[in-house]
């Protein structure tokens, strides 16, 4: 394990574009939030007809801010994503894929060892959200509160997910580009139709919330206007269910990857 | 022990056979060539043995065993093309191959010094000319002091000093007792380094066994007349003789077997009142056999 760890690492340590692109997802975590608590500050702060604000809530402040936080992180993950991607294709590209298995390691073990990445960037993305978390939350209005903070674990899983499908679009697709394309087709607009449709083929069963992503997706509530959408919003699968299902795409996944890579030519 | 033992390999790409029912044996210690033309199924063969490729049928074994991903940690090789990680230096590439084959770095620059690649060792590899990207793939296959050696086409994009130079690499390496397998195009290198050979067309092989057996297989016997006349008829019917043809001023009869004797051909010339000035017994080059064994 510890010369995995090593080998990638030396992979990426001289490789500017890896540090630019994390770089760039700690700053779009922060800002992202930082967008949303300004506008939330701006507009639905004092001087708003009474009852705005019980409307509204206080995302940004303890314990709302766990949500909060954690849910806006989820729509940068595509950026460690696309550097999954890269950094799958990159093998593929210099060809480097074929040489490590030359030099000694298994198929098994070269898919395993990519693998690494996906705990390793998810563990990234929830450290961020919990640093992002604390930042906001001491420019609130309330005192520190541990409730709620589980939603940095669902970060966690959720990051697994989106993690697990950006490997396998670099694997599947090889081509750098087409594989971004395609991944972030599928992150913003895709998978929103896709749940969409399978919700409008059997409403009752809300299959939609099962697909992948989606499914890990559930697990962080809409974090905004609490009070408004009270009762309105579908009620999501149990939480069981989210955790089960986000777990095992993910090992359906990796399965499916180690299947590819062993019966490919590489 | 074989260090390698190939049983009946094919390889299918959609509806082209890249190769079929091959079969040969590695001994311990050999330069083995493996000899075809482009598209010969040599890059196969190799990609087949090295874990990167799968066969559709047959198998093979390494050091008498079958292959691993731990017994390919004591092979070193160069396979198709150098493939390295463009943005890293040649030293922090050769790193990362030292830590997959499970070896320390300190050989790092003795490997480096071998193929005279120490000085650029901390340029990055995308800023090396193809010679140099094919110098450090030979160093990087040397890591670890491998008992075995791939090499698929070594001297690609090197100079005609770089070729020598690998090319005594090579023979100093088989003098060290290593195995080095090598895959080529290139007729005068296999000839002047390796010790066995196997040559394949079309994904078939053709022949294998020692260079110098395959190449002793038929004389050539050159033979000049003193008035320079031409003598093609009458030395067409001298027993034994295949076929007779003039190059460069020099009519070379050609036998299917060897041990012609050259005495009984200068009788025989003489018995029909040809005095030759020039009667020689030629080795068969590979460039011929070769020619002979892949023409059909």
């Amino acid at each position: 394990m510890k010369e995995f760890i090593w080998v990638e690492w030396n992979k990426v340590r001289k490789y500017t574009a890896f540090w630019v692109m994390l770089i760039l997802y700690i700053v779009g975590v922060f800002g992202l939030n930082f967008i949303v608590y300004q506008f939330h500050k701006e507009n639905l702060g004092s001087g708003r007809p009474p009852g705005t604000a019980q409307l509204f809530g206080s995302p940004f402040d303890y314990p709302d801010v766990w949500q909060t936080i954690s849910w806006n992180s989820g729509w940068i993950f595509p950026i460690l994503g696309l550097l999954l991607i890269t950094l799958m294709t990159n093998e593929y590209t210099f060809k480097t894929h074929r040489q490590n298995v030359i030099d000694g390691w298994t198929r098994d073990q070269f898919i395993s060892v990519k693998w690494l990445w996906v705990f390793k960037f998810s563990g990234v993305a929830t450290v961020v959200a919990f640093l992002t978390a604390l930042l906001f939350g001491a420019m609130g209005n309330t005192p520190f509160s541990a409730s709620g903070m589980v939603n940095i674990l669902w970060v966690f899983l959720q990051s697994i997910s989106y993690m697990a499908l950006a490997l396998l679009f670099g694997v599947l697709i090889r081509k750098a580009g087409l594989a971004i394309v395609l991944y972030f087709l599928y992150t913003y607009v895709l998978m929103y139709m896709l749940r969409h449709y399978v919700n409008e083929i059997a409403p009752s069963a809300q299959v939609g919330a099962y697909l992948p992503l989606t499914l890990s997706n559930e697990l962080i509530a809409f974090p905004f206007l609490k009070t408004a959408l009270k009762g309105q919003l579908t009620p999501p699968p149990p939480t069981y269910a989210l955790v089960i299902g986000s777990l095992v795409y993910p090992v359906l996944i990796y399965w499916w990857m180690i299947a590819k890579f062993r019966k490919s030519d590489l | 022990m074989t260090i390698l033992s190939v049983n009946h390999l094919s390889k299918q790409y959609g509806s082209i056979t890249a190769l079929k029912g091959v079969s040969f044996d590695v001994p311990p210690g050999a330069v083995f060539g493996i000899l075809g033309p482009n598209g010969s199924g040599k890059t196969t063969l190799l990609g087949i043995i090295m874990g990167v490729l799968n066969s559709n049928s047959g198998s093979f074994l390494l050091f008498g065993e079958q292959p691993t991903g731990q017994m390919r940690r004591r092979v070193g090789t160069l396979l198709e093309t150098p493939n390295f990680y463009h943005y890293m230096s040649g030293e922090d590439n050769l790193k990362i191959t030292a830590a997959i084959k499970g070896k320390g770095t300190d050989q790092i620059d003795r490997v480096l010094e071998r193929v005279n690649l120490l000085s650029r060792k901390k340029s990055p590899f995308s800023t090396y000319s193809l010679g140099m990207k094919q110098r450090l793939a030979i160093a990087a296959s040397l890591l670890g002091d491998p008992e075995v050696l791939v090499l698929d086409e070594p001297t690609n994009g090197l100079d005609p000093v770089g070729i020598a130079e690998i090319r005594d690499l090579i023979k100093a390496l088989s003098r060290e007792g290593k195995t080095i397998i090598m895959a080529s195009h290139l007729l005068d290198e296999v000839e002047k380094v390796c010790t066995h050979m196997a040559v394949l067309r079309k994904g078939e092989l053709l022949i294998t066994g020692k260079v110098s057996d395959i190449l002793a297989r038929g004389d050539i016997v050159e033979v000049r007349a003193s008035d320079g006349a031409d003598i093609s008829a009458v030395l067409k019917n001298f027993t034994g003789a295949q076929s007779v043809q003039l190059q460069d001023g020099l009519w070379e009869m050609t036998f299917a077997d060897n041990g012609t004797p050259l005495g009984k051909i200068n009788e025989y010339c003489f018995s029909k009142g040809i005095i030759l000035d020039h009667l020689a017994l030629k080795r068969k080059s590979l460039e011929a056999r070769f020619l002979e064994l892949t023409k059909n």
